[in-house]
């Protein structure tokens, strides 16, 4: 599917949140004062409360959100990170706002931001989708309710559901009861806790047994994913023998207003499924000097429960001014595969502490880590990974290779590798290296033309391929782009 | 209040001079700095295999065994230092028979719980001091005897001057179930080189140490360790190369087969165009556990650096932990570092080889057990490696 | 009879690979078993051995008159089976010195032996490697570690020369070889033979043959023994190929 899809698709998706609200405007007695002006910032039981009657949510989920709150307060801000993270006030979040209504844009191009711009050229969007992501596009441009119905279509034939959180409450309870916390828990960490509490909307995303997803499933393709993405919330559950490849985040440097960014996201892959998440993601960095960026602390989490089930991960990260996360596996099913594909970079003051966990519980089961990590400017990129073999886990293979280049010399890059083995006959093999672009390599590029510029991104590109050859092959193309655009001003 | 804290109480009021001004000197400032450390307990991270504080917590009075009674350490050197819980016999060797004390004191240790506990708490210092161009030998025969609740701290300053040499070995053996507690600075001067291999041979008690080596440059030094022991014991190896050009190898094999061995290794690289790489390799036996943390870490102007960790461990049954964390900190970037670490088991096809040649599987086993862990004490040569060997030899008959 | 195997059929990873053997060797014999890729030569040598990776499902093995499949790979090893390996293994750490040291010392006990004392042994080791036209230093090198192909196949025969079996499998221990390699290896094998022991020799090339003499040389299609006959069988084999032989099978 191509971007200019994506963009009809949030289009006409947006059109069904304003209805949405109306109704529940409408239902709960709300009056749209209340909704737009007293909503105060901050974080107390009343406002968890507040969000569950706004969402119209059942008793079940508002005390699942107050349980987590509950335990939320009980907890510290963690700082074990390689991360300086300037302190976060928690009650000087407005926890919830409602989505953004189309109240439409100038449809002038102008209105664009011109970093944003660039990158938009860069990257070769198009002017039409341009203006809807930046946010400056005139309501209901375009008249594709056509494309959007042979879509939907496709889909429920198969049974696949796939639509927002909200929706999947009101539509699938059961399911969503079913699966809800059970792979990332209200108790895991400081910030799962949080989401927990206050999750505002995301993907919720059911293959049936046997069944194949024919399309790349991507957060485009359903309501609206910007401007609800703060605490975003995403549950996705391949049943036995199913196959999904699913594809998160944009090559568009995402903003928002919120700097904080604490997503969940739960896979649950039952016995003989597969499942393929793809993320890449280009939060706001922040400026050169470092300010303003986005903070991306996330959650991510799979649980191979059933026997040969196999996730993969795959990352490209970009952007964020810090990223903080671990998508990680728990190999629970005899025989689950469990792999982690990442290139992280960082440039000017952003930094990174990002990584995976692979913990093998069942029989006969097998991980495999490759990370590539990217540093340059003043940047601070740290790898952190946990394999764990625990005491039933016979047979547990595991091979991880962790590389990390520097680009100039003001750059950190770091490797944390854990590995807790509780079995003899485990094999677990890691490697590691840090190094800088070969000068050779750079020499013989300027000696057949290229700038030094283009030379470096080539060989970066080079030297993330065995990752960008995980994603799906539209998401790879933008990806390599994406790396070259980052790299900007790191050389010379 | 355990018999440890109140001598650690009554040093820090001054209430026990020793009568060496240097020495309280650096007694009292130890105190201060102390006041900002606590003694790590597994809620730290880098203690979570090896509760220190417990250990420090769990003693009662010095230990007074008898370190006679140890058999001679049957080791040559030229010059030979033997202390007995702590106490070096030899006055000649020791600092506080002197009143000048020695400026490099203090320089290549990591002001850690252990290093400044040390301090604190010892009662003696043993000094050699390798005089510039000087090429020798020393044997340091660290004995400790006491009983359980027992406690003993030991303290040892050696000094490299410039263009001297000097093979070092240290034999450290335990009697009863003593508490250990021991530091030991190897200050390297600009091209000098030293070898050192440590033996430590800890049947029941605890061993606590810290092997703290700076380096300026133009220097080496080449550590081999080796630890087979059934005691509990946590190894802080820290090596520091301030200098350009300085090479620091280390490389070890422990066994873990009841207590846990608990062992961190910190390389620093300080300055540019020095070179360090570690071979450590680890068994787990029975129900130990064995734990393996090692860093590179490489400062922001430390340029054309080439550093390399391997760690490699083998889990011989159902019950042992292996946890390993081999990391990177790097912050220069014209370098070259790598690490790796394996967790394995030994190689069924080559055990079905060996069978094939008529050896028993058990003794199939051990011969590739012995191959593993001898390789790392065969590049070092010399007779601690002997002794080593046979050490390995024997151990793994009982596996 | 040295060696007397019984409609033998053995699976590997739940498929059956020995569909019924029958094979016989006499003391003094050198036989031959040449056949197809995947015809199942190796798991033969490896189900003799003793491999566990395959399970015999059917038949017997008689070796000396003992039930050899009741024994274990060492108990085998000791009383005077080798098998020469098509991919010998590499052992880092361990040296050709203690491991050839301790495979001595058990074949020696079980033939009632007094063991070798360091001076014999190194003795022993320099004959034996003149066999083979081997380095006596390889003795100090770990177990096939960093050896050319040439040198590891060398050295499983100096092992079988330290070892002295009654019965020595060799698994295609001509493959990867030059042609010097194959004279020296096989002009070795052949100077180990006597009227008391016997060799099988794996191999999918007449060229071995020309120094390895067989008696007997069988052909090994899909699991079974199909055809038997003396060394000009081989001959004709490299002339003509299979397709003959294997064409008047019934499947």
């Amino acid at each position: 599917m191509q971007i200019a899809d994506c963009v009809i698709f949030m289009e006409e998706n947006q059109n069904d949140i304003i209805s949405a609200l109306a109704e529940g405007d409408y239902k709960y007695g709300f009056t749209s004062d209340i909704d737009t002006e007293f909503i105060r910032k901050g974080l107390d039981e009343d406002i968890v409360r507040l969000i569950s009657a706004k969402k119209g949510e059942p008793e079940w989920l508002l005390e699942y959100r107050l349980k987590a709150f509950r335990h939320w307060q009980t907890l510290s801000i963690p700082d074990w990170a390689h991360l300086n993270i300037p302190p976060i006030d928690f009650q000087d979040i407005i926890y919830y706002a409602a989505p953004r209504k189309n109240t439409g844009g100038s449809g002038n191009p102008d209105d664009i931001d011109p970093e944003l711009k660039k990158t938009f050229d860069k990257l070769g969007i198009p002017l039409e989708e341009q203006l809807v992501l930046a946010g400056v596009a005139v309501d209901a441009v375009l008249d594709s309710s056509s494309v959007k119905t042979t879509f939907r279509e496709t889909l429920a034939e198969k049974g696949i559901i796939f639509c927002s959180i909200s929706e999947a409450v009101r539509e699938y309870p059961d399911l969503v009861r079913k699966y809800l916390g059970t792979v990332v828990s209200h108790t895991d960490n400081f910030y799962a806790a949080l989401n927990s509490a206050v999750f505002s909307d995301g993907s919720f995303c059911y293959i049936p047994k046997g069944v194949r997803c024919p399309v790349e499933l991507s957060t485009y393709f359903r309501i609206n994913a910007r401007g609800t993405g703060q605490f975003e919330r995403t549950l996705l559950v391949a049943d036995e023998g199913s196959y999904v490849s699913y594809l998160e985040g944009c090559t568009a440097p995402m903003r928002d207003e919120n700097q904080l960014h604490a997503a969940v996201v739960e896979i649950v892959v039952e016995a003989d499924a597969e499942v393929k998440y793809s993320t890449v993601q280009n939060w706001y960095p922040g400026d050169k000097e470092g300010r303003g960026g986005i903070y991306n602390f996330v959650t991510k989490r799979g649980l191979c429960r059933g026997d040969r089930s196999r996730l993969s991960w795959t990352q490209v990260e970009t952007g964020s001014a810090i990223t903080w996360k671990y998508p990680s596996c728990v190999l629970q099913g005899d025989d689950s595969v469990g792999e982690f594909y990442s290139v992280a970079m960082t440039n000017h003051y952003q930094q990174a502490d990002t990584g995976t966990k692979m913990i093998h519980l069942g029989r006969n089961t097998r991980s495999r880590i490759v990370s590539k990590g990217i540093s340059a400017g003043f940047s601070q990129n740290s790898y952190r990974g946990l394999v764990r073999v625990a005491p039933r886990a016979e047979g547990a293979r595991n091979f991880s290779q962790c590389d990390s280049l520097l680009i100039g010399d003001k750059c950190g890059a770091h490797t944390f590798p854990y590995m807790d083995i509780a079995r003899a006959d485990a094999v677990v093999e890691h490697e590691a290296t840090t190094s800088k672009i070969n000068e050779d390599q750079l020499f013989y590029c300027n000696q057949r033309g290229m700038s030094t510029e283009d030379a470096v991104g080539m060989i970066v590109n080079g030297y993330a391929r065995e990752v960008l050859a995980k994603l799906p092959m539209e998401f790879a193309v933008e990806a390599q782009k994406l790396l070259a655009i980052s790299l900007e001003g790191s050389v010379g | 209040m355990n018999g440890f804290q109140k001598i650690y109480k009554r040093v820090a009021l001054g209430e026990m001079p020793s009568g060496v001004k240097w020495w309280d000197d650096a007694r009292h400032n130890a105190v201060l700095a102390f006041g900002g450390v606590e003694i790590p307990d597994s809620k730290v991270e880098e203690y979570r295999r090896f509760n220190l504080r417990a250990v420090i917590e769990g003693v009662e009075e010095r230990a007074e065994g008898d370190c006679s009674l140890f058999e001679s350490a049957a080791l040559s050197a030229d010059i030979v230092v033997e202390m007995h819980n702590g106490r070096v016999m030899d006055r000649e060797y020791s600092m506080l028979a002197s009143t000048g004390g020695a400026k490099e004191y203090g320089s290549a240790a990591d002001g850690s719980a252990v290093d400044l506990l040390t301090t604190i708490m010892a009662d003696d210092v043993a000094l050699v001091r390798i005089p510039r161009g000087v090429q020798t030998s020393l044997l340091i025969d660290s004995r400790w005897s006491g009983g359980a609740h027992s406690w003993a701290v030991g303290r040892v300053l050696i000094v490299v001057e410039e263009g001297a040499e000097v093979e070092v070995v240290e034999l450290c053996r335990t009697s009863g179930e003593v508490a250990v507690i021991k530091s030991r600075e190897i200050v390297v001067a600009r091209g000098a080189r030293v070898k050192v291999a440590d033996m430590v041979e800890n049947e029941s008690g605890v061993v606590v140490e810290g092997r703290y080596t700076l380096q300026a440059e133009n220097s080496t030094s080449r550590a081999l360790f080796c630890d087979l022991s059934n005691g509990a014991s946590r190894t802080n190896i820290v090596t520091r190369m301030t200098g350009a050009h300085a090479e620091a190898e280390c490389d070890g094999v422990f066994v873990a087969s009841e207590g846990v061995r608990d062992i961190m290794l910190d390389v620093q690289h300080l300055s540019g165009d020095c070179r360090s790489s570690e071979l450590i390799k680890g068994m787990a036996i029975r129900k130990a556990v064995g734990s393996f943390a090692g860093r590179i870490y490489v400062a922001p102007d430390a340029q054309r650096t080439d550093a390399a960790l391997l760690n490699r461990n083998i889990v011989l049954s159902d019950a042992a932990r292996i946890y390993t964390k081999p990391t990177l900190e790097i912050y220069a970037d014209d370098v070259k570092c790598g690490h790796g670490a394996t967790v394995g088991k030994l190689d069924p096809e080559a055990i079905y080889y060996m069978r094939q040649r008529g050896l028993s599987e058990q003794a199939a086993r051990r011969l590739q057990l012995v191959g593993f862990a001898a390789e790392v004490v065969e590049r070092f040569g010399g007779q601690a490696a002997e002794r080593m060997e046979a050490a390995i030899e024997q151990k793994l008959q009982t596996i | 009879m040295l060696l007397e195997v019984k409609n033998l059929h053995a699976n590997v990873a739940g498929k059956e690979v020995l569909r019924g053997i029958d094979f016989v060797v006499r003391p003094g014999e050198v036989h031959a078993i040449m056949g197809p890729n995947g015809s199942g030569k190796s798991t033969f040598a490896s189900v003799l051995a003793g491999n566990p990776k395959f399970e015999v499902t059917e038949g017997s093995v008689s070796y000396d008159g003992v039930n050899l499949l009741d024994m274990s790979i060492e108990e085998r090893a000791r009383r005077g089976l080798f098998l020469g390996f098509q991919y010998p293994v590499e052992i880092p750490g361990v040296s050709m010195a203690s491991f050839m040291k301790a495979a001595v010392a058990e074949r020696r006990k079980a033939m009632g032996l007094e063991p070798l004392s360091s001076a014999e042994f190194l003795k022993l080791v320099r004959e034996k490697s003149k066999i083979v036209e081997l380095d006596g230093k390889l003795i100090s090198r770990s177990v096939n570690e960093g050896f050319s192909g040439g040198e590891k196949k060398k050295n499983e025969i100096f092992q079988m020369a330290m070892l002295e079996p009654r019965l020595a499998v060799l698994d295609e221990t001509d493959s990867g070889l030059d042609i010097d390699a194959l004279r020296i290896v096989a002009t070795g094998v052949q100077r180990l033979r006597t009227a008391d022991n016997a060799t099988v020799v794996i191999t999918h090339y007449q060229r071995l043959l020309d120094y390895i003499v067989p008696d007997f040389v069988h052909v090994l299609y899909k699991g079974r023994i199909i055809y038997s006959g003396d060394k000009t069988l081989a001959l004709k084999l490299e002339k003509e190929g299979y397709d003959w032989l294997i064409g008047s099978q019934q499947e």
